[in-house]
Parts: C-alpha cells; structure tokens; sequence
C-alpha cells in the first residue's frame, strides 16, 4: 500500500513539474491575404470545410482546446501542428509555387479519399470535424477544379 | 474431349513468340523530350526497379510509374513532378532499407539535384 501511495505521490509530482516546460505550440496569426480563404480557387462550402476539419493543424488560424495548456497532451498537439503546418499551411497558400499548390491539391485529394485525414486521434476529440462521405467527395471535387484552374 | 497434338503445338510456338515480344523492361521507353538522356540514366539505374510495371511493391507503383508518367492529365503529372521534388528534398528516396541491401542504389547528391531540377523545370514548362 505504501509503494503505491509513493508511486501516485511521485506521478502527481512528476505531472506538476512537466508543466513548467514549454509546450512548442506554435503561435497563431491572423488571417491574412495570403492565406486559401482569399484564393479565388476556393467557395465557401469549401472555406468552412477546410476551416472545420484541417485548419486545425494546417493553418495558423488553429483553435486551441483546454488541454493545450496542460502537459503532456500539449506536447502531442504541438507535435501535430508543427508538422501539419511543415507539410502544409493553408495560411500561407500563397508563398508555394503553382507547381507545390498542385502537388498540394492532389496530396489533399488522396489523404481525404484514404481517410487518412483529419487524424483518427484528432476526431476522437473534434466529431465535427469528420468528413461525411459527401464531404470526401465535394473536398475531392474542388482540388480537380482547382488543380484545372491553375493550369489555366 | 482429345486435343490435338497440332493445336497444342501451335499454341506453344504462340506462347514462347508472346513471351518474346514482351520482354521485361529494366529502363524508361525512350521520350527523349520528357526524359532526358542523363535524367534516364539516373532513374533507370536508381528508380525504375520500383517504380515500373515489373516493380514488386504495389506502394511504390501506386506513387509513380515512370512510363506512365507522361502519359497522365497535365495536372497530374504536374503534381507527381512535384511529389518527386519533395521526396528528393527529403532525401527519402530510395527507401533506406533498399539501400542498405543494394548499397549502388544510394541517390548520390548530384543525382538528386539533376533529378529535382528536372522535375521542377518540367513542372513549370506544363505550367506555363
């Protein structure tokens, strides 16, 4: 009984000290010219569904839940952020190539039809953000018309 | 039902002019105005093995098969281009467990700025 007391002691300690190290989250901005929102490539269908189910990861707009303050669950989120944001930033639309905005647009394509994206350990969180099938295919629609549009 | 000797016969002459008329390719088909004499080289000896009808990894073949590369909607092969260039970047290709097996499938540093540069001017000449 005492080792277990000693052991939940030494967790909770544990708990508290991790929360003086910094997360990595990194920061947010606001929105601007640069970002897909202002594209004409987009609709607002798309806009909000892109904003509901990746901007979370893949913009600089993210929504921070509670427990982005608390380690270590906030180390995981910056982990996923950071490497969305590296992979693609949808508030940066503006600074890739045309040729990285198609190489973009077909990766977007094939990760939604996969349903690798959004992450299983992302909607177990955010329901909202699961993307129905007819969602798939109008996300999926809209990269082949914007890919078009940008070999116009 | 007996088969005769003579269609049995035939039909072997037939099969070994089949497998003559398709032999197993080990580099690109020739398309000298997508891929140029060097870039083949380099994927030829480095990339084909995988990425082509006869590769063995169906992950490797639904990414990129060169021959058909050419052949895809512009976008497409924009976006492949693309993929190519990114992969390079990362310095993921050929995969390291390829390497380690066949250490004269390591991507050497010039090898994968011809190829990136290739891909990133074709690229953009579809673009333009």
């Amino acid at each position: 009984m005492k080792i277990l007391k000693i052991i939940v002691l030494a967790g909770f300690v544990l708990l508290i000290i991790i929360q003086f190290f910094p997360s990595g989250i990194p920061g947010n901005k606001p929105e601007d010219e640069k970002s897909i929102v202002k594209s004409d490539l987009v609709t607002g269908p798309v806009v909000e569904q892109l904003k509901k189910s990746c901007f979370d990861c893949h913009s600089d707009q993210v929504r921070l839940p509670w427990y982005s303050k608390v380690a270590p669950a906030s180390w995981l989120l910056a982990d996923h952020i950071n490497e969305g944001r590296e992979n693609l930033n949808f508030s940066n639309w503006e600074d890739y190539s045309k040729r990285e905005k198609t190489g973009l647009l077909q990766r977007i394509k094939d990760e939604v039809e996969s349903g690798n994206m959004p992450l299983k350990s992302y909607l177990l969180i955010h329901a909202d953000a699961r993307l129905r099938t007819e969602d798939i295919l109008s996300l999926s629609k809209w990269t082949e018309e914007a890919a078009a549009k940008i070999m116009e | 039902m007996k088969t005769s000797p003579f269609i049995v016969i035939v039909l072997i002459i037939a099969g070994i002019f089949l497998i003559q008329g398709s032999p197993v390719r080990k580099d690109i088909q020739n398309n000298l105005s997508f891929f140029p004499s060097e870039v083949k080289k380099v994927i030829d000896k480095k990339c084909y093995g995988c990425h082509s009808a006869q590769g063995k990894s169906p992950v490797a073949k639904g990414a990129l098969i060169w021959d058909s590369l050419p052949n895809l909607k512009k976008s497409r092969i924009v976006a492949k281009l693309d993929n190519i260039v990114r992969v390079l970047q990362k310095n993921t290709m050929p995969p390291e467990g390829v390497v380690k097996k066949n250490p004269e499938m390591k991507l050497l540093p010039d090898e994968s700025r011809l190829l990136q540069s290739w891909a990133a001017s074709k690229a953009d000449s579809l673009l333009r």
